[in-house]
C-alpha cells in the first residue's frame, strides 16, 4: 500500500487571512455561490410567452 | 381582525395575482444535467480527493520512534485511548458540559482494551521471534500489578525529558520486564505490514470496523503530522477543507468557526479557557443546537420574525408585482 509520504500529499492552495485561512477551490464555489444569490435576485424572470393552455 | 382569523381568510380566498405555466420534471431535468457537467468539469480542474489511506506500515517507516513509545504508552495505560473514557473505556468520563456527561451516561458499549487489543493479541496472532515470544509469555503469566509496574517504569524513563527523552538507546537500566521487547515485536510487525490487516479485524475476512486501527494511531503523531500537511486541524478550519485540491465542506463552517475561537483553542491547563478547550465539542454541538432551535422557532420569536419587514429582499425578487402594485394605486 501506497504511503503518503511517498506520495508527497498534496494540501492544496490556501489563502491566509489573519485567524482566517481558507482554501482556493473553497473560495471560489463560495464566491460562485455569492454570484448566484445576487443574480437570482436581481435579473429579471423572463418575459412570459402566451400560452393556450394557462388557466387563467 | 385577529392574524389567525386573518390567515385562515386569506387561505380560502382564490389567488386573483398572476400564475405562469411550469414544468418541475424540465427543471429537475435541467438541473440534473448542470450538476453532471459541473461535476465532471470541477473534477478535471481540482481532481479528487483520492489520497491512499495512512497505514501503520507507513507510520512504522516514518516514525518508528513515535511508534514505539505510543505502544509503551498503551501498554502503561498512560495513551490518549486508555484515558479516553465511554464509549471505550473507563479511563476517563469524557466530554462534559457541565454537569452533563453523556459520554458517561451511554456506557462503555464499544469496549477497547489499548494494551490487549493495540499490543498483545496482535503479537499472540502471528508466530514471533523467540525473544518476543518469551517476552509474551512472560507477560501473559505475570498478574496486572506487575504488569503495570513494568510498563509504568518504562514509560515514565523513555519519556523522562531530562533522560531518554524517547530514545530508546538512552533508557537507564531498570526492571521493565518484557515491555522493551514487545514494543520491539510490534514494530517491526508493523513494518512488515502484518499488522494492518490485524488490527482492523483479527479472525474476520471482511471489515468495516476502523475504530481500533484509528485510535491507535490517533494515540502518535502520524496521522496529527498528516492531519496538519493537509490543512485539516480542527484548529485550522480543517472541518471545512479535504485532501488535495478539491472543494471542501464549506457548510460546516458554523461548526469550524467556533473551534478557531480562542476560548476554544486555547493551551491553557486551567481556568475557563482550559475548559471550554477540553469539552469543545459538546459545547459547540450546544451552540449549534440553540442556533438551530432559533431558526426553527423563527416565527415566534418577536422582533426577529419582523426582519423581512425591514429588510424587504422579496420585493426586490418581486419588484415587477410590487411595481404593477404601486401603479394600481
Amino acid at each position: 500500500m501506497l504511503l503518503w509520504q511517498d506520495e508527497a500529499i498534496s494540501s492544496g492552495s490556501y489563502v491566509p487571512w489573519g485567524w482566517l485561512s481558507i482554501s482556493v477551490p473553497n473560495l471560489i464555489v463560495i464566491i460562485v455561490m455569492i454570484v448566484l444569490f445576487v443574480l437570482a435576485i436581481t435579473l429579471p424572470f423572463p418575459k412570459e410567452r402566451r400560452n393556450p393552455r394557462r388557466h387563467s | 381582525m385577529s392574524t389567525s382569523a386573518r390567515q385562515k381568510q386569506i387561505e380560502r380566498e382564490h389567488w386573483t395575482g398572476p400564475v405562469r405555466h411550469y414544468d418541475i420534471l424540465k427543471e429537475g431535468t435541467i438541473a440534473l444535467a448542470v450538476v453532471v457537467v459541473l461535476t465532471f468539469v470541477l473534477a478535471g480542474i481540482f481532481s479528487s480527493p483520492d489520497d491512499p489511506a495512512l497505514t501503520l506500515k507507513g507510520w512504522a517507516k516514518t516514525a518508528p520512534d513515535n511508534l514505539y513509545a505510543v505502544t509503551v504508552s498503551e501498554l502503561a495505560g498512560t495513551s490518549d485511548s486508555a484515558s479516553y473514557g465511554p464509549p471505550y473505556n473507563n479511563g476517563g468520563d469524557g466530554v462534559a458540559l457541565g454537569p452533563l456527561t453523556p459520554q458517561k451516561w451511554m456506557g462503555v458499549h464499544q469496549p477497547v482494551d489499548p494494551a490487549n487489543d493495540f499490543v498483545v493479541t496482535p503479537l499472540e496472532s502471528q508466530q514471533q521471534p523467540s525473544d518476543v515470544a518469551s517476552a509474551l509469555s512472560q507477560w501473559k503469566s505475570a498478574s496486572a500489578d506487575q504488569q503495570s509496574k513494568w510498563a509504568t517504569a518504562y514509560d515514565t524513563a523513555l519519556n523522562d525529558p531530562n533522560g531518554a527523552n524517547g530514545d530508546a538507546s538512552k533508557v537507564p537500566t531498570g526492571d521493565y520486564g518484557p515491555v522493551p521487547t514487545m514494543a520491539n515485536g510490534l514494530v517491526a510487525m508493523a513494518s512488515s505490514g502484518a499488522l494492518d490487516g490485524i488490527l482492523a479485524a483479527p479472525g474476520q475476512f471482511y471489515n468495516t470496523n476502523t475504530t481500533k486501527q484509528i485510535l491507535f494511531l490517533g494515540d502518535g503523531s502520524y496521522l496529527d503530522d498528516a492531519a496538519t500537511a493537509a490543512h485539516l486541524q480542527g484548529n485550522e478550519w480543517g472541518m471545512m477543507n479535504e485532501t488535495g485540491s478539491f472543494p471542501g465542506q464549506e457548510w460546516l463552517q458554523p461548526f469550524s468557526f467556533w473551534y478557531q475561537l480562542p476560548i476554544f483553542n486555547s493551551d491553557a491547563t486551567t481556568g475557563i479557557a482550559a475548559t471550554l478547550t477540553a469539552n469543545a465539542d459538546i459545547y459547540i454541538f450546544a451552540i449549534i443546537a440553540i442556533m438551530m432551535l432559533v431558526l426553527i422557532l423563527l416565527p415566534f420569536i418577536p422582533g426577529l420574525r419582523s426582519i423581512p419587514r425591514w429588510i424587504p429582499l422579496h420585493r426586490l425578487v418581486w419588484r415587477d408585482y410590487y411595481a404593477r402594485k404601486g401603479t394600481a394605486r
